[in-house]
């Protein structure tokens, strides 16, 4: 949406901070941080170390910083949050059950009047 | 197309059964939300009638208010099984496709079920989000009963509320990461409520999966492209089933690797899961190679992960084969509408692939339809000639028989 802020203090940003095994072990027990669901953890070719994601403000991203780790810092979630709202449906296209949902699902092996070609 | 919303998710499940009104059923669930919502269920079932052993394949999610795309993902396979269905074709995502006859045994063999918004007070908060804020990223329901007035403790981690080792302070081991299990803080995201299933979304999963005879269950996340089976709450071994969640025993020692706690699981039963949550994978690489990758849900690269409360593993504790799917590779919650059409595709062919997997053969419907026929009419009229309160061994008649034999001794013994 045009009229949403790009920016508000405490947005969350989607982070990429490289772990070593324990790193990972000791910023996971950290309460302060969120890790989305299921966290995201990518390790390196070589099984060392790991690209774990976090979200995280930008406060907390130099305390990261100053903590050693290094950050790199991705999109701003919250405000991509707030952009998404456009694509949220208005109203009620379906008419409280009036009008049924289409499938995206490929119809295979019927024509076009519905009857299996 | 966009996102649905709250109100479209429960109208486009109503929209579904007023359209194919034989081929389902609406239930509405019981437990109504803090902020008094009901939510619905929808129900495919096809061939006329269910039988006995008739698997159900019950399918939820929108549990995590931010985690926008999962309700989108079941409604769509609902409304494209009963459109394929009902007019006789196949079904295609991508580089994934289902014969007309492959799906027709789905349906007419298997029971669908699809509850695809777990926690529309959440979902209608993070979509409501006003311009000013960052509520879009909410994660839990809007329950206000523990926040005490304030807004930063409302709400409760429903994933995390689950009757499964729920009492984690107690369960786990104090070295087990903390960050990962729960939080008794209700300030926390993690916040797992007052009592296993305190909370209407998670009774209402219950319930719903106690009114059919379930025999599979995921729960649609995102993000990350993973599907994850149990245990959640340590690691698996297949050998000593005193090791098990279970077991009051083992309180504080659960939830950390490499010790001497692992959390026990039947070997059929591992490998059932870990066939299953093989065949999701496929379903969904199948269609445009995602990469998704299957797993058990402690483990996070050489990490553990620890839950408790968490819906898989309640699943399996009712001897239902249960998953977690993730969706989404990207980092992001809020894909655009088109990057989630094609998740839509991956997931939707994932959960249809497992259907097919497990749906049962013309010979094993047969069977269930003989050994129903023995229970109905042999089986359970014995059982009601021999109750167990009548016969058992503190049954009246047991009890006589009894006095019986001790009447009868003493005769014998003042003969001797």
């Amino acid at each position: 949406m045009s009229d949403q802020p790009a920016e508000l203090d405490g947005d969350l940003y989607v982070v990429s901070v490289a772990v070593e095994r324990g790193q990972a072990s000791e910023l996971l027990s950290r309460r302060e941080f969120d890790f989305g669901d299921h966290p995201n953890i990518e390790p390196d070719a070589d099984g060392r170390a790991a690209r774990l994601t976090m979200f995280v403000s930008k406060l907390q991203i130099e305390t990261l910083r100053d903590e050693g780790f290094i950050v790199v810092p991705g999109v701003n979630m919250s405000a991509r949050g707030r952009e998404r709202l456009g694509e949220v449906g208005q109203g009620d296209r379906f008419e409280g059950g009036l009008t049924a949902p289409k499938g995206i699902g490929r119809k295979i092996g019927c024509d076009v009047g519905g009857k299996p070609s | 197309m966009t996102f649905l919303n709250v109100v479209e998710i429960e109208s486009a499940l109503a929209g579904l059964h007023n359209a194919y009104p034989a081929l389902t059923q609406l239930f509405e669930l019981p437990n109504e939300t803090a902020e008094h919502r009901r939510s619905h269920a929808l129900l495919i079932r096809g061939g006329g009638g269910s039988f006995a052993c008739r698997p159900a394949f019950v399918f939820v999610s929108g549990v995590h208010a931010r985690e926008w795309g999962g309700p989108d993902i079941l409604v769509n396979l609902a409304a494209d099984v009963l459109e394929a269905y009902s007019t006789g074709a196949g079904l295609a995502y991508g580089g994934k496709s289902f014969t007309s006859n492959q799906l027709k045994q789905i349906v007419e063999r298997t029971d669908i079920v699809v509850f695809p918004d777990i926690n529309p007070d959440g979902r209608a908060y993070s979509m409501g989000a006003p311009a000013n804020t960052g509520q879009a990223m909410w994660r839990k329901n809007r329950n206000t009963a523990s926040s005490n007035n304030d807004p930063s403790k409302i709400g409760v981690d429903v994933n995390r509320n689950y009757d499964f080792l729920w009492n984690f302070p107690v369960a786990f081991s104090p070295a087990a990461n903390p960050n990962t299990l729960a939080s008794t803080d209700p300030a926390s995201d993690l916040f797992h409520g007052m009592g296993p299933f305190s909370e209407p979304e998670s009774r209402n999963v219950r319930w719903l999966v106690e009114q059919f005879n379930t025999r599979y269950f995921v729960d649609v996340h995102s993000y990350t492209g993973d599907v994850l089976h149990p245990w959640g709450s340590d690691e698996n071994q297949t050998t000593d089933p005193s090791k098990s969640y279970s077991n009051p025993a083992w309180n504080g020692l659960r939830g950390v690797a490499g010790d001497a706690y692992q959390e026990y699981i039947k070997p059929n039963t591992l490998a059932t899961h870990q066939a299953a949550a093989g065949v999701i994978r496929d379903g969904i690489n199948a269609v445009r190679n995602q990469g998704y990758v299957a797993k058990q849900g402690f483990w996070l690269w050489a990490q553990s992960y620890p839950t408790s409360g968490a819906s898989e593993d309640w699943g399996l504790t009712r001897g239902i084969t249960s998953f977690v799917i993730e969706f989404n590779k990207n980092t992001d919650f809020f894909p655009t509408w088109a990057e989630m059409e094609l998740m839509i595709a991956d997931v939707d062919a994932g959960l249809l692939a497992l259907t097919d997997w497990a749906c049962p053969t013309w010979w094993q419907v047969l069977v269930c339809w003989i050994r129903q026929w023995f229970h109905d009419h042999l089986w359970a009229p014995w059982k009601k000639l021999w109750p167990k309160d009548l016969w058992g061994p503190y049954g009246p008649w047991t009890r006589f028989v009894g006095v019986v034999e001790q009447v009868v001794r003493q005769i014998f013994r003042s003969r001797s």
